[in-house]
């Protein structure tokens, strides 16, 4: 059978292929760039002036306190919202932060695998 | 007694020990040191068992293979049925989230295709063939499917050599790759904790398998079959409403179909096309392909983690090899053997899978330069 064979230098023959092979892996990782800009499900960053405390109630001052270092002033609603409905006030708040923990081996648990 | 003397000459010189050779006799001992690496030394056994025991079914003279269930595996081989199945499920088992959370981790499963082509010069070298060299030169991409693909494509008198290299040095990536990763790094680079990857959204990950099989599939058409297994079954993991197809994919037909391509792949390891010269080469320039490509690989990592001011561990380029997910639990052993807090697993498994489309990029690019 007769092949169509480009070129018969192994030194070509292997720079060609590498190129290739750089350039296809090269354009799919800008196609994920794409996809991940116009993915309309992206969380939006949180601005930072949005979590700069507004003139509050004195029930509301201790939950917005740790707001400012952990930047997500929705999950921070979500939460204090969770132990209103618990029936405790929101004054009894001192604090939000992330606890700390290893979150692969965390996800590892969750997901069954260690 | 006459009859019963004509009966036994008839069975004598109808069996298959008045054509047994001593060539037959070596494949057989072959398949048995095969399945003994399989059984005893857990040596990929999923896959060595049934090509050892393939092997020693090929020996076997007037074997009547040419027709029935052992005609069509060896069909599925030839028409190249089997390996896009594996990929449908290796797709379903693939999680691309931490390749879509790192993009660049792109690029180190491009770098550790360096072994394929360093492989394929050398081979082109020894007197190989393009087509047999490019076959060769894909068992550095540690990536059974896609060896056995290409070289049923462009070289199925090499298929078995090919496939017993492949699996052989898959299974000793463990043993190969640290040496060859601790060479090239530092104890200070090997220590390097990398940041938590960003969350990827349900999105991306259906998004991704269907515009990249669109976009490599109109690059390089030889492996849509491949590839557009590959994805179609990442879609049925991640659509989230197609469980059951996945579930199908990543165990009952993937095991279905590995019986059959690895039974296959033993079948054409018979003693003509086996006891040659040229199958000591093939397993020596796939050691090379392997050693090429994880120090490609933990290089270019090297030259990333200059780049962006050490946030790369250079280990997990050696992942780029495929070998998933084997080659990324190397990284991760390398890694918290030199800082026991270190969690590389998912860092590598980013060049793991990309090492996979490299794999497939690189087999589609020889098909188009080199198709008979």
């Amino acid at each position: 059978m007769e092949g169509h064979v480009v070129t018969t230098n192994p030194w070509l023959v292997m720079a060609i292929n590498m190129t290739v092979v750089f350039g296809v892996l090269i354009c799919l990782g800008f196609l994920m760039k794409l996809i991940y800009i116009i993915d309309p499900t992206k969380k939006k960053p949180v601005k930072a002036e949005t979590v700069v405390p507004a003139p509050a109630t004195e029930s509301t001052k201790s939950v917005e306190q740790p707001v400012a270092t952990s930047n997500d002033e929705e999950i921070v609603a979500v939460i204090t919202a969770a132990i209103c409905a618990m029936g405790y006030s929101s004054d009894r708040i001192a604090s939000i932060r992330p606890a700390i923990s290893n979150s692969w081996k965390l996800d590892g648990r969750l997901t069954g695998r260690t | 007694m006459d009859a019963f003397m004509v009966a036994l000459n008839s069975v004598w010189t109808d069996s298959g020990l008045i054509v047994f050779t001593w060539g037959h006799a070596v494949m057989i001992a072959v398949g048995c040191l095969l399945m003994y690496m399989a059984f005893a030394k857990n040596f990929e056994p999923l896959l060595l068992g049934p090509i050892a025991f393939g092997c020693i079914l090929a020996n076997l003279p007037r074997n009547g293979f040419e027709e029935g269930v052992m005609a069509l595996i060896g069909a599925g081989i030839k028409y190249e049925i089997f390996p896009p199945l594996i990929f449908l499920g290796v797709g379903a088992m693939t999680d691309f989230g931490p390749l879509l959370a790192n993009p660049k981790t792109l690029l180190l499963g491009a770098a550790a295709q360096i072994g394929v082509f360093v492989a394929l010069a050398g081979a082109m070298l020894l007197g190989f063939t393009e087509q047999q060299a490019a076959a060769i030169g894909i068992i550095g991409g540690a990536d059974g499917p896609t060896s056995i693909y290409l070289a049923s494509k462009l070289a199925p008198e090499l298929l078995g050599a090919i496939a017993v290299a492949a699996y052989s040095y898959m299974s000793l990536v463990p043993l190969i790759q640290p040496p060859i990763m601790k060479l090239f790094t530092t104890q200070k680079d090997r220590e390097i904790v990398m940041e938590q990857l960003r969350e990827v959204s349900r999105f991306e990950k259906i998004v991704f398998p269907i515009a990249s099989t669109i976009f490599i599939s109109l690059l390089l058409p030889p492996i849509t079959s491949l590839l557009g297994m590959l994805m179609l079954g990442n879609l049925f993991r991640e659509s989230g409403v197609t469980a059951r197809l996945a579930d199908t994919s990543e165990n009952a037909l993937i095991n279905i179909v590995t019986i059959f391509l690895a039974t296959g792949t033993g079948l054409t390891m018979s003693a003509d096309s086996f006891l040659n010269f040229d199958t000591l080469l093939i397993i020596a320039l796939g050691l090379v392909a392997f050693i090429g490509g994880t120090a490609g690989g933990v290089l270019f990592g090297k030259l990333m983690c200059m780049l962006d001011g050490g946030k790369t561990n250079p280990l997990i380029g050696s992942a780029g090899v495929s070998a998933v997910p084997m080659a990324a639990r190397v990284s991760q052993v390398v890694g918290a053997k030199a800082n026991p807090s270190n969690f590389l697993l998912m860092h590598a498994m980013g060049p793991n899978v990309a090492g996979v489309i490299g794999t497939a990029v690189a087999a589609g690019t020889m098909l188009a330069m080199m198709s008979r």
